[in-house]
């Protein structure tokens, strides 16, 4: 009686289910549940027997040989960082959008090689006490990908309620991506591969979020200290910063001018570093987006003398920012030390 | 040089030389447990048929000076290519049905090298395509329902920027 109280539940429950009705109820879960769980009991395994034969997951065989065929797969991620044709490149997303039983098996996996590539792979103690040092707003984790191609990782980034996962690509800009929830808890269980340093080094990165409209705020800039690259924290105190960091006017404006111009995610933000540009060519590059904006709005500047007064007009315009931004101008790459990281804001101050 | 006879789920009887056979770790196991002399008797194989067993022997016939694999495969998963060697890309060119016996084949016998030659042959098969391909070359079901689909669909939708 003793031994009854201590036995599961499930297990006093199905010994005494009609094979039949077990099956019935066990189908209603992902086969990959089932499977895993199958040794639960005998009726359990004799159950799953019924509707995955010899324990197979899918086409006769088991999870353990698919996981082996998976870890074969590249990432998702393909040469020269970017992604080719739609939908093409992404193996893993790709499978787990085929039917339940890959899809919970690419998402339980315990098998590292399939952890690695799907960015799953739990942090080790060692990095996760490191991150201890502060009850963090949220975790993200760099994850090397494809070293012998280009500089290229990809973040992975954890909350409470979904996981999100951001880009960081060869030009060493980061994008981050769905994003909203500022209030998640640090998940230790979770990210990912090499988490102190970016290998082959890394020594610049923009951080910013990839979908514009999720948050407005400046991207911020990482960068190195002397020869040591930049490491996993330095991009987490980034992104803790670009969470922080509010908007002002200019900004605003800025980002209102890019977010018209281009598609999200695909202006010259994503395209190219801030360094390459000089304060004036990033007034002047705002300034014609500006009137490139108000052109394709308004009609009455379809003539080509009156765009050419609008440029003169807009050059005027950009003097007198410039003067009246010179001394906040200066402030355009000011460094901030927090914690010892050095990290450089970018846009006006 | 020695050989030893290898009985099919179907009762077939191979014979096969001891060094080719013990390309198997499973065979190999066997064969030392019973002090090596199985030249009489024959080994039976029952989770293999005899189409199977005979490709499998025709792949451990091809490849019995290969080196042993490395013991520590899975060290570093972004080492692990889908390239396969050109004879062992012909040999696979067979139905899917077959080709999936062979891994399970390859499993049982514990044939690494032949499990890796079968899984980068799947692999190859998955890589580059759609959820409805994939569906379509392995003849799998869409189990989801519309709600899971859209559920998937936001998951992932940080990659289809």
């Amino acid at each position: 009686m003793q031994q009854a109280i201590h036995t599961p539940q499930w297990k006093s429950y199905n010994s005494i289910l009609p094979l039949e009705l077990l099956a019935e109820i066990l189908q209603n879960l992902d086969p990959y549940s089932v499977l895993k769980a199958r040794n639960t009991s005998r009726s359990f395994y004799n159950a799953s027997n019924l509707i995955y034969p010899s324990g197979s997951l899918v086409k006769g065989l088991t999870i353990a040989l698919w996981e082996r065929i998976f870890s074969y797969l590249p990432q998702d991620i393909m040469e020269g960082g970017s992604f080719t044709s739609r939908g093409k490149g992404y193996n893993f997303k790709n499978l787990m959008e085929t039917c339940k039983g890959f899809y919970c098996l690419i998402k339980h996996t315990k098998t590292r090689a399939i952890q690695q590539k799907v960015f799953m792979e739990p942090l080790s103690t060692q990095v996760a006490q490191s991150l201890r040092w502060n009850p963090a707003i949220f975790l993200f984790m760099l994850k090397l990908d494809q070293p012998d191609l280009n500089i290229f990782y990809q973040l992975w980034v954890k909350s409470p309620n979904d996981s999100f996962q951001g880009l960081v690509e060869p030009s060493t800009q980061i994008g981050l991506q769905y994003f909203e929830n500022i209030n998640v808890q640090l998940d230790l269980e979770h990210p990912v591969l090499r988490a102190n340093a970016t290998s082959p080094p890394t020594y610049q990165a923009i951080v910013h979020w990839a979908g514009w409209y999720y948050r407005q705020t400046r991207p911020v800039f990482v960068t190195s200290r002397g020869e040591r690259a930049i490491t996993v924290r330095d991009i987490f105190l980034a992104g803790v910063k670009l969470m922080q960091s509010k908007l002002e006017d200019v900004d605003e404006v800025m980002e209102k001018l890019l977010r018209r111009k281009y598609k999200r995610g695909k202006g010259p933000w994503r395209t190219t570093t801030f360094e390459s540009f000089s304060i004036d060519e990033v007034l002047q590059k705002l300034l014609r987006i500006s009137i490139e904006m108000d052109l394709s709005t308004n009609k009455s500047h379809e003539n080509e003398n009156s765009k050419r007064e609008n440029f003169e007009c807009k050059d005027t315009q950009l003097n007198a920012i410039r003067e009246k931004n010179a001394d906040r101008l200066s402030l355009f790459r000011t460094m901030k030390v927090h914690n010892g990281i050095p990290i450089f804001l970018l846009g006006f101050s | 040089m020695s050989t030893i006879k290898l009985l099919s789920s179907d009762n077939a009887e191979l014979a096969v030389d001891k060094e080719v056979a013990e390309r198997s770790i499973l065979i190999k196991n066997m064969l030392e447990d019973v002090g090596g002399d199985m030249s009489d008797q024959a080994i039976p194989i029952p989770n293999v048929n005899e189409a199977v067993l005979r490709k499998v022997i025709e792949w451990c016939e091809h490849h019995k000076s290969d080196p042993p694999p490395p013991a520590d495969e899975d060290s570093d998963s972004r080492k692990k290519s889908t390239d396969i060697e050109e004879w062992d890309q012909k040999f696979m060119q067979v139905d899917q049905e077959m080709l999936f016996e062979i891994i399970l084949a390859a499993n049982y016998l514990d044939i690494k090298p032949l499990l890796d030659v079968g899984c980068k042959t799947v692999a190859n098969m998955i890589k580059g395509k759609s959820p409805e391909e994939i569906r379509k070359t392995f003849n799998i079901q869409n189990d989801f329902t519309p709600e899971e689909e859209d559920q998937i669909r936001r998951e992932n939708e940080w990659a289809e920027e």
